[in-house]
């Protein structure tokens, strides 16, 4: 019939890489297939056109739809991997919303976790690796943000201190480690110096012992002259304070 | 096969069990059989009881579907122990097409979108009553309070198993209110009850002239619970509503009936504070502002608790509080006293953890995050989150609309998570326009891009099709009729120069070429005052007829300017402050300008401005409340103290000189202009209604332009005074101000020599404000107004009470592209300059972009 013909048609136009044409017939032919044998097929193919598209918004969405209605279809870990896959490629920079950056991540886990055995797993915990390090560099901004605005309207460098540690709390295998736990010895150091005489002395500790786990962590790191240095006015504070 | 007979199944003897040997779906065109066969649960090879409980666990599930108006299951053959199913269904019908009957284009428009019935899918029982549901009760609504609505089904002959569905809705006419009568009340006559029903009125009543009198079910339920809630703020917490009755007359009218009981009227008796740690009982007393012997008021009282910006409750959730609770409780009601004690739960302090900013697709986080006042390691602090929403949607990135905070307090550990939830809108404006003026062709291109971000302008990824995402603005503009008049202008502002305070850079140039006739000047200067002695060319009248003399075309005004400003947030006396200061040269190059003071030579000013000004609005686009002043000063070296010039006798021969002389001296004594400058201005807005709609704007203005030396007194900088504020060419060298009711420029006095020569000006205005949609998309407000304004030549003239009155009303339209837009008709109820004897009378007024 004519919707068979199309159907030949749209998965001629598909092997060609004419998406723009096959999509347009098989959104057509969905509505007309639903529920028998070639809906699948369809579906699938549905998808990957959008994908070749570029239309990663609607690709990952069809993706989704097809693994929640053929869940025991062979194609299942390609869509699941696409899905994840597609959202990534829609994860904006780091200075924006990330919402996508999150689903990546879910859409990449739930991949891991079913097809534990597929060739695929390297690349999907790849690529969670970059989206979470996007993350990080996005709290590391804000941290330095607070760092930036200083004492501006109360006190940001508790600010930048809890939003660095709150980072390294939820990803503590970043490659932005020892950027955040400078941040948080130089923060912690500058908020002693602004401190009132009450809590200068315990606030000077606190950087202090910052030092010694950041120096015991990156002891060849590249901001050691400016620990050393924040270190050694620190200790002379607390001497100052101690021979008074 | 089929003629077989079909075996007979005893429905009375013990079931018998038979293994499923075939299952067959009859009397679908549309499904799969397979599919379909999956849905019933039942498989080749089951075995199950016939009769039983599977076969009717099968139907079931058709039935569930939906699709299926009819489901039989039978057995075609029973042979050795195995039976063959056949499964027989009718679909249900598909929808051709929906008719309505009775109504008008526009209101099938809403229907259908809301009955929402596509065309192709079933149609099933459940989905005609609700639209008949759906109809009814959205005419109800609008006070056709017997509208009947019909549904009937009919065939499609085209298509098998296809219908119409042909919906005939008879509306009626609306019902209206003929009596309100209330009986048992003593406490409010009937007239102040009748005024607390908002929505129900009678008709036919002069006092109802501008008030709604049809009925409505859902309005009128909502004035029974105003009524009630009249008699509890007045201490009448045990008036009920005995009974209402509502009797339909024959008119289309109804009457109703309102029964009251009273009771009686209570008072607060002794309040007692239990719970309270942190702040004494005394002092959360003094800010309840409740005291023993005050009316018994429940709203009042919730409202000094819990939801006045100072009210109780507040004190607690500005500190950090956000777990504590106030529960008033009655503990004792003796005659008409009622002691309350006031169960107070502080529990601990949250701390705010994570700030999370979500929804800012285009806007950087840190445009964001910079503003937000909530920061992590801080108390929580319910004013601050409040604060904060109001200075998000000051940046203009965000649908003010739709700022939704979300507090995800932990209080396992005592910390809070606040999750600021953005909605981006469009925010840069293109203003192109061209028009055929006075014979000739008047362009003009503007941008401004508000959200722009330099530092990606070399990033060719960015460029989608800008680079966004910084909070910068930038404005282009350009303007030409071709060989008349030229301008262009660009701005730059950076809102967090560094990054690590708010403190603003502006950066901006200009120039414009004017050169023999710009129609502008042409028609506003010489209507009336063609022929008048002007310098050399006295009695040159009919001017306006010989426009495009060539040999205009070398005399000429060139203005170029440069400015760079600087403005800093302050925090005393409050963090509503801010200061401005900006540093700004302008060039004047003149020949034969003769529709001007100075009409040649060359005029350098360089000037300094400082602006303090104290904005506190809600919403830069529709305010609501929150005020903003703003006092100016410009001023110029005063060159004319340090430069030994004989300033009076040039300007001596300005007046009396010759034409040659004149110009000479004019060149001479103007060259480094000098003046100071002082403007005030402030608005105060208000809303008025309880859902904060209606707004009230007051606003006043003044200006002041002042010399250093009498015989050097500024051409430039002057204000002129009426119209609709805009600017039109963007004529330097003087400060448009608006009047409406008036036409444009015409309540400026001139000096004797014909120019404008407004030096100090006074505008008063009063203005309510009604939005008729605050979309994103599209927010459009009307306005109405009052406005009284007058400018002086001198500060002897100068009488503050002597002012230009006017009122009318308008529109606005904010369109996110487009800016704003709007239109103001005017009455001027007295006589503007150029025609001194009669009243301005009725004017429209155009406005594009933020005037008044």
């Amino acid at each position: 019939t004519d919707y068979e013909f199309k159907y030949a048609k749209a998965m001629e136009y598909f092997e060609k890489e004419d998406f723009m044409r096959a999509a347009t017939l098989l959104n057509e032919l969905q509505g007309v297939y639903r529920g028998t044998d070639k809906a699948e097929t369809i579906n699938y193919t549905y998808a990957s056109c959008l994908y070749g598209l570029n239309d990663y918004i609607m690709a990952g969405h069809y993706y989704r739809q097809f693994v929640k209605t053929f869940p025991s279809s062979q194609r299942n870990e390609e869509c699941q991997f696409m899905s994840g896959y597609c959202y990534y490629m829609t994860s904006p920079k780091p200075r924006l919303d990330q919402t996508d950056t999150y689903n990546a991540i879910n859409e990449f886990q739930l991949f891991v976790n079913l097809y534990p055995r597929s060739e695929r797993v390297a690349e999907a915990n790849r690529l969670m690796d970059e989206l979470r390090d996007k993350l990080v560099y996005k709290s590391y901004l804000s941290a330095k943000l607070y760092f930036g605005l200083g004492d501006y309207m109360g006190n940001n460098y508790l600010s930048a201190v809890i939003a660095a540690q709150n980072s390294l709390k939820e990803f503590p295998d970043t490659k932005y480690r020892e950027e955040l736990s400078f941040l948080i010895l130089e923060a912690k150091y500058i908020q002693a110096v602004n401190s009132v005489i009450s809590k200068k002395e315990e606030r000077m500790r606190d950087a202090i012992d910052e030092y010694f786990s950041f120096i015991n962590e990156f002891p060849e790191s590249q901001y050691l002259n400016r620990a050393v240095k924040i270190y050694n006015d620190a200790a002379k504070n607390i001497n100052f304070e101690e021979t008074n | 096969q089929s003629q077989e007979s079909e075996p007979v199944i005893s429905y009375s003897g013990s079931p018998r069990k038979y293994e499923i040997a075939e299952i067959e779906v009859t009397g679908i065109q549309n499904y799969d059989p397979k599919i379909l066969v999956n849905l019933s649960g039942l498989a080749v090879g089951q075995k199950l009881n016939v009769p039983g409980e599977e076969i009717s666990e099968a139907i079931r599930k058709y039935w569930e579907h939906g699709l299926f108006s009819s489901v039989k299951i039978k057995a075609s053959k029973i042979e050795s122990g195995k039976v063959w199913l056949e499964i027989e269904l009718l679909e249900r019908p598909r929808l051709s097409d929906i008719n309505y009957y009775g109504l008008k284009k526009s209101e099938i428009e809403t229907i259908s979108e809301k009955v929402a019935m596509m065309k192709g899918s079933q149609v099933t029982p459940h989905l005609i009553t609700r639209s008949e549901k759906y109809i009814t009760d959205y005419f109800v609504g609008k006070g056709f309070y017997n509208t009947e609505v019909r549904v009937v089904q009919k065939d499609d002959t085209t298509k098998a198993n296809n219908v119409y569905l042909d919906i005939t809705v008879d509306k009626k006419e609306k019902v209206k209110v003929k009596n309100l009568e209330f009986t048992g009340n003593t406490v409010f006559n009937d007239s102040k009850l009748n005024r607390t029903m908002k929505k129900t009125n009678e008709k036919g009543k002069i006092k109802n002239f501008f008030r709604t009198k049809k009925f409505i079910d859902e309005t009128y339920k909502e004035d029974l619970i105003a009524v009630i809630d009249k008699y509890n703020e007045h201490g009448y917490r045990d008036m009920v509503i005995d009974y209402d009755s509502i009797t339909r007359n024959d008119d289309n009218t109804v009457d109703i009936k309102i029964n009251i009981e009273e009771g009686r009227k209570y008072y607060l008796g002794h309040i007692a504070w239990i719970g309270n740690s942190i702040y004494p009982g005394e002092y959360l007393g003094a800010v309840l502002r409740l005291k023993k012997g005050d009316v018994f008021n429940q709203k009042l009282l919730d409202e000094r608790l819990f939801v006045d910006d100072d009210a109780v409750h507040n004190l607690y959730m500005n500190n950090g509080y956000l777990f504590s609770n106030i529960q008033p409780v009655e503990v004792q009601v003796y005659g008409d006293t009622i002691d309350l004690e006031m169960r107070v739960y502080e529990g601990k302090q949250a701390t705010i953890n994570n700030i999370v900013i979500n929804g800012n697709t285009k806007t950087h986080e840190h445009v964001v995050r910079r503003e937000v006042r909530t920061k992590p390691g801080q108390l929580f602090s319910k004013q601050e989150l409040i604060r904060t929403i109001r200075e998000l949607s000051q940046l203009g990135h965000f649908n003010p609309e739709n700022i939704q905070p979300d507090v995800q307090p932990n209080p396992e550990d005592g910390t809070v998570d606040l999750v600021y939830n953005l909605e981006e809108k469009a925010n840069d404006q293109i203003e192109l326009s061209g028009g055929w003026g006075a014979g000739m062709f008047v362009g003009s291109l503007g941008l401004k891009f508000s959200n722009f971000s330099v530092r990606n302008i070399f990033n060719k990824e960015a460029w989608r099709p800008l680079p966004t995402g910084d909070g910068q603005t930038l404005s282009l503009r350009a303007q030409t009729n071709g060989k008349f008049y030229q301008s262009y202008s660009f701005s730059f502002t950076e809102p967090w120069l560094g990054g690590k305070r708010p403190n603003s850079l502006t950066v901006s140039a200009y120039r414009s070429i004017q050169s023999g006739v710009s129609d502008s000047y042409s028609n506003n200067f010489y209507s009336g005052y063609g022929g008048y002695g002007y310098g050399g060319y006295g009695g040159y009248g009919g001017y306006q007829n010989i426009q495009f003399d060539e040999s205009q075309i070398d005399q000429h005004m060139k203005i170029s300017g440069l400015s760079i400003g600087f403005g800093k947030r302050l925090t005393w006396p409050d963090d509503w402050f801010s200061i401005y200061a900006e540093m700004s040269y302008q060039h004047y190059d003149l020949k034969d300008w003769r529709y001007f003071i100075m009409q040649n030579g060359v005029s350098q000013n360089l000037h300094f401005k400082l602006m303090l000004s104290r904005n506190s609005i809600d919403n830069p686009l529709y305010t609501r409340r929150g005020s903003n002043f703003t006092i100016g000063v410009e001023f110029t070296p005063p060159y004319s103290a340090w430069i030994d010039k004989d300033y009076k006798g040039l300007y001596n021969y300005t007046i009396t000189g010759d034409e040659e002389t004149s110009k000479k001296a004019q060149e001479q004594l103007y060259d480094l202009i000098e003046y100071h400058k002082w403007t005030t201005q402030g608005s105060v807005f208000t809303p008025l209604d309880k859902a904060e709609k209606l707004v009230l704007m007051g606003k006043f203005e003044m200006g002041f332009l002042g010399y250093y030396n009498e015989y050097v007194r500024s051409p430039y900088e002057k204000f002129m005074l009426g119209g609709d504020g805009m600017s039109g060419y963007s004529m330097y060298g003087s400060q448009t101000v608006g009047l409406r009711g008036y036409e444009n420029s015409s309540l400026t006095p001139r000096n004797q020599y014909g120019s404008y020569d407004g030096n100090m000006y006074n505008k008063l205005t009063l203005e309510m404000r009604y939005p008729l949609t605050l979309q994103p998309s599209a927010q459009v407000y009307a306005l109405a107004f009052l406005e009284a304004g007058n400018a002086w030549s001198d500060f002897q003239d100068y009488s503050p009470f002597d002012l230009k009155r006017s009122a009318g009303v308008g529109v606005r339209i904010f369109l996110p592209i487009f800016g704003l837009m709007g239109i103001d008709w005017g009455y001027g109820f007295d006589s503007d300059l150029t025609n001194p004897n009669q009243v301005s009378g009725s004017q429209f007024h155009f406005v594009i972009g933020q005037q008044f």
